[in-house]
């Protein structure tokens, strides 16, 4: 395909703009400095592969003198002359007017493109100062790989750029040494992992600690049973040496007692004082009569002896009444002084008698008998006596008993216990008992001191299995590492998506650099021949090499690092054009648009280039836009092929 | 005589859930006590439906060593049954097969648990009249390979007739086979009603007398297919020998979703930002009252893709729709967003173009054609690179990887021909 024209409604600058009669070869498109050179390159560009975008960065050259925005280009093909006509929008599609009169869209269009888009189109059949100008910015090896790259996409970002960017990222995301997402993300699960580990080994103990946690509890209850039952031992024990001394006062007693002679139940004591009272109140009552019949001899106070037979009297009285109430030691206290109280009166009765002679020898036989009687009655009491005090030490003796018995009935519980403790007070002796209670005190405190422990060891058992049924340890940790695995999954899958882009770059890079390179480079040698006078015979890259080596003709071999910048700067643009006569031989051919790329060589460079130039254009059209009249001049010394000017494409402004 | 009972199964409780990569303190802490809140109101569930009994129908437990936790919350629920005369039956699975430790001492009146070895039977009366008799056996181990349903027959004698199971009913290939069993073996017992466990994902085999059921899991533990959406348990309404109808009733604390959203149209990030947030508002009305756990994948093809390649943007819009989460009411956790988007590029006209991206593209479309090659492209480059990472890694399957092979030529043209 060759331009033959364009003719410009509305853009930029430009405004009913028309240029015809374009041909193959090398046109020269010459016009001054901000004349819109750019400006027509973008609109062949815009109407070829439609206008940027509105929301795109590049310059969008609205009309400025009016116009619809867009226009027209004239095109000739092997099938013959077409009209392409297109309207900056998105929403006007691209009008072609074919030669014999049809119209076509999209679909011819990009037949008569040959499949290629704007991208290659730029990098492969667009080339501009700007390229060349960036050399002066670039390192040895920066040339290097821009020299490798033009031989492969061209310009723009090198599959190599896209390699060593991708490469990083991936390097990022995992490297067999050093830092990684990846990396850092397996170690936190492998912690996690010992974690878990742990957390798994000690909930396994749960059932074993529930077992030594009963265990621990038996035994504290086991303990506490022993200590209950040492301390019912040692209290025992203290009531035993407590209780002895009347045990043995008890024991005595019973000694005594037998001993003591069983009372003559004959006759009651009782009846005996009662006849022994009668005849003393009869005796005292005789003795009144007495009294007052025959006053003493002497003179004894004369109120005495009525005032001791009253005192006998009530005495005998008081008798009676407390014999009746059966209050023996109180009768028999009675019955003395009954007694001794008419003997005193009736001695005192007697002197009186005596005193009283007359009386006296009358009354002494009766008296006499009354004495008998009355000696009998003292032989009586005195017996009564002896028997009374009998009965009162058993009676003491007994009730020594009773108490003891009683006591030993409170302090030892009931009737059972109580018979096997007094067999024990029978049986025991004090000294062991000291002995056992103190070796029972020693055991119940130690005891005491287990049980203590075991209260303890339950408790700090029991603590700890609430704390582990409380603690959900184990599923919170096995979430967590779920989450840095399911985190693993996701960057694994990042690092293989780079890898696999990057795996795609290589190959693809090798396939392309085994397949179509050595055409390219083969096109390159031959032009770079030319431009450098045949030093250099052959442009190579060495398999394993990135970068491109130069046979001269004395046999030497350069790499391109080694390069003056003239030369790169020389091997670049026969590289390029080398690939865009390869692109243009595999596909439709295209024309070539240049936009002064002669501008900053020196004269000698410029030279080589323009004969580079020339030589391309032989096969094709060339596009070649400068504001050097000197530049076209040079491209004209150069020979070859025909050059079109186009002297003055550029409306003059006012 | 009319009652229900209610069926539920693969309670896991006190699981640990997986695949979520990302937890905020607030979701983890939902997610920790989801499992446990979820058996809690599968017992209120019962208790006010006024059920007959509970039928739980195998891997109650996550694991063999069984959570502590888990397994007092399982004695708390039953005891609070018994106490209202409710009848509970169990059978173990092979997440929790009989052999593990048991922290139950003694389990309260009215709990089943049955045994492996055979099937056994237990009755369930009322008022002197027979209601049902339940059959069931556990697993004595985690792989149950023998057909249980097999050894199932109907005994005779009135009530409704139940098989409690814990089986793999017809072909399911994304469960192991744990006592497999075909729908026939289950049809030739002659049950009423199959009270089935292990399939996570709800379904009824089998419906309309006889019913076999599985309820699914009680509460969802992943994003995977099987645990997304609603979970909970079955109540059935029985009459007779006849169940009337079986009932889903939701019990999940929290809920996982994973929603797509397409790309296609949209313009640039704060387009997608609205789409992201106009689509959890209708999630959030969807799923009233439950907690979300929200993966969002970004599918089609549109101007956007290029603008998502950058290392970092999703994850900034992560940060973004996290941060503008409201606090109040159930928690919406963002927990993913992932890039699935493919370029506009019409690759056919990449082709065509016959440059380098040209032959990147060719490659590509050579590999996704040859599977085998494909599989020595990707084991050449991506085979693990770290000790243990084989280990904790799966390999993409054939379709995952082709997947990757066109997102990888997404990522090496986007590079390729970024000046472009």
């Amino acid at each position: 395909m060759i331009i033959r024209g364009w003719s410009i409604e509305g853009y930029g600058i430009f405004h009913e703009e028309e240029c015809r009669g374009l041909g193959k070869g090398l046109t020269v498109v010459l016009g001054p400095n901000e004349s819109g050179k750019s400006t027509l390159i973008d609109f062949v560009r815009g109407v070829l592969f439609g206008f940027p975008d509105r929301r795109s960065r590049e310059p969008q050259h609205l009309p400025l003198h009016g116009g619809r925005h867009g226009g027209r280009l004239f095109l000739e093909t092997a099938d013959g002359p077409l009209v392409l006509a297109r309207e900056a929008g998105r929403f006007h599609p691209p009008e072609l007017t074919l030669a014999h009169g049809g119209s076509g869209d999209g679909a011819e269009l990009d037949e008569i493109l040959g499949g290629l888009d704007l991208a290659v189109f730029r990098n492969v059949f667009a080339f501009g100062l700007a390229e060349l100008s960036d050399f002066s910015g670039l390192g040895a090896n920066g040339i290097s790989q821009r020299l490798l790259s033009a031989g492969i996409t061209g310009a723009g970002r090198s599959a190599r750029d896209a390699l060593d960017s991708l490469a990083d990222q991936a390097a990022s995301q995992l490297r067999p040494r050093g830092r990684s997402v990846i990396g850092d993300t397996l170690q936190q699960l492998s912690l996690l992992e010992d974690r878990i580990a742990a957390a798994r080994s000690e909930l396994a103990t749960y059932p074993e600690l529930v077992r030594d946690e009963e265990d621990q509890r038996v035994e504290l209850e086991r303990l506490s049973r022993e200590a209950d039952r040492l301390r019912r031992e040692e209290k025992r024990l203290e009531r035993l040496l407590d209780l002895w001394p009347s045990w043995h006062q008890r024991r005595q007693a019973l000694q005594r007692l037998a001993l003591l002679p069983v009372p003559e139940e004959d006759e009651d004591p009782r009846q005996r004082l009662n006849r022994l009272a009668d005849r003393l109140e009869n005796e005292t009552v005789r003795d009144d009569t007495l009294c007052e019949d025959a006053a003493p001899a002497w003179n004894p106070p004369a109120g005495l002896a009525p005032l001791l037979l009253l005192l006998s009297a009530a005495a005998a009285a008081g008798l009676v009444w407390r014999l009746r109430a059966g209050d023996l030691p109180a009768a028999l206290l009675l019955a003395l002084g009954a007694v001794s109280g008419t003997l005193v009166s009736m001695w005192l009765a007697r002197r009186r008698f005596m005193t009283r002679r007359r009386e006296a020898e009358e009354r002494e036989r009766r008296d006499a008998a009354t004495m008998a009687n009355l000696a009998a009655a003292a032989r009586d009491l005195a017996g009564l006596r002896q028997t009374l005090a009998r009965a009162s030490e058993r009676q003491a003796l007994e009730q020594t008993v009773r108490q003891v018995d009683d006591l030993l009935a409170n302090r030892a519980g009931g009737d059972q216990r109580a018979a096997a403790f007094i067999k024990d007070l029978d049986s025991g002796s004090v000294d062991t008992w000291d002995e056992d209670l103190a070796g029972t005190r020693e055991t119940l405190a130690e005891t005491i001191q287990l049980r203590d422990q075991a209260i303890r060891a339950t408790e700090a058992l029991g603590r700890q299995r609430e704390a582990m049924e409380r603690s959900a340890d184990l599923p919170a940790l096995e979430t967590e590492t779920g989450a840095l695995r399911c985190r693993l999954d996701e960057q694994t899958e990042e690092w293989r998506l780079l890898v696999m882009a990057r795996g795609l770059v290589e190959q693809a890079l090798q396939e392309y650099t085994a397949g179509r390179q050595p055409a390219v480079l083969e096109r390159a040698s031959r032009l770079f021949g030319k431009v450098t006078g045949g030093r250099y015979e052959k442009v190579v890259q060495e398999p394993g090499s990135d970068d491109l080596t130069l046979l001269a003709r004395d046999g030497q071999r350069i790499g391109t690092r080694e390069l003056s910048r003239g030369t790169a700067e020389q091997l670049y643009l026969c590289l390029r054009l080398a690939l865009a006569e390869d692109f243009s031989e595999r596909g439709r051919p295209m024309p070539l648009l240049m936009d002064d790329v002669l501008v900053n060589a020196d004269p000698e460079r410029a030279a080589g280039l323009a004969a580079a130039i020339r030589e391309y254009a032989q096969g094709g059209q060339v596009l070649l836009f400068t504001c050097h009249p000197r530049t076209a001049d040079l491209l004209e010394s150069a020979g070859g092929t025909e050059i079109q000017r186009l002297a003055n494409p550029f409306p003059l402004e006012d | 005589m009319n009652f229900r009972f209610v069926h539920a199964a693969d309670l896991h409780l006190d699981t640990p859930f997986s695949g979520v990569a990302r937890l905020s303190p607030e979701i983890a802490q939902a997610l920790r006590e989801a499992s446990l809140d979820a058996f809690d109101d599968l017992v209120s569930l019962t208790i006010r439906v006024d059920a007959a009994f509970l039928l739980l129908a195998g891997d109650i437990y996550d694991g063999e060593e069984r959570g502590l936790r888990a397994q007092l919350r399982l004695l708390r629920g039953c005891r609070r049954l018994s106490k209202k005369g409710i009848q509970v039956f169990a059978v173990h699975g092979n997440h929790d097969p009989v052999g593990g430790w048991s922290a139950v001492g003694q389990w309260p009146p009215g709990v089943t648990i049955f045994e492996p070895g055979e099937v056994r039977q237990a009755l369930v009366e009322k008022d002197g009249q027979r209601l049902a008799v339940v059959q069931g056996i556990s697993y004595g181990r985690r792989h149950e390979t023998e057909n249980l349903a097999l050894r199932f027959s109907r005994p005779p004698g009135p009530g409704l007739q139940i098989g409690l199971l814990h089986c793999h009913a017809g072909s399911d290939p994304a469960h192991a086979p744990y006592s497999p069993c075909r729908v026939e073996d289950l049809l030739a017992a002659g049950l009423d009603y199959w009270a089935l466990g292990h399939l996570h994902r709800r379904r009824l085999p089998v419906e309309g007398g006889p019913w076999i059921a599985y309820p699914g899991n009680l509460q969802g533990r992943s994003l995977s297919p099987a645990e997304t959406g609603a979970k909970g348990a079955l109540v059935v309404e029985a009459s007779g020998t006849a169940v009337r109808s079986v009932r889903f009733e939701p019990l999940d604390r929290v809920r996982f979703v994973n929603q797509e959203i397409p790309i296609d149209h949209l313009e640039n990030l704060a387009g997608l930002s609205d789409a992201l947030h106009s689509s959890a508002d209708t999630l959030r009305s969807e799923h009233r009252g439950r907690h979300l756990v929200l993966r969002i994948t970004l599918i089609g093809r549109g101007p956007l893709h290029l603008r998502l390649g950058t290392p970092g943007i999703t994850d900034e819009l992560l940060d973004e729709l996290r941060h503008g989460q409201h606090r109040d009411g159930p928690l919406l956790w963002w927990e993913g967003l992932h890039d699935r988007t493919r370029s506009v590029r019409d690759l056919e006209a990449l082709e065509r173009r016959d440059d380098f991206s040209a032959s990147v593209t060719r490659l590509h479309r050579r590999l996704a054609g040859d599977p085998g090659e494909l599989q020595r492209f990707f084991q050449d480059r991506a085979s693990a690179l770290l000790p243990g990472m084989a280990r904790r890694t799966r390999l993409p399957d054939p379709a995952e990887l082709e997947d990757l092979l066109h997102r990888a030529l997404d990522r090496a043209l986007d590079l390729l021909e970024a000046d472009q």
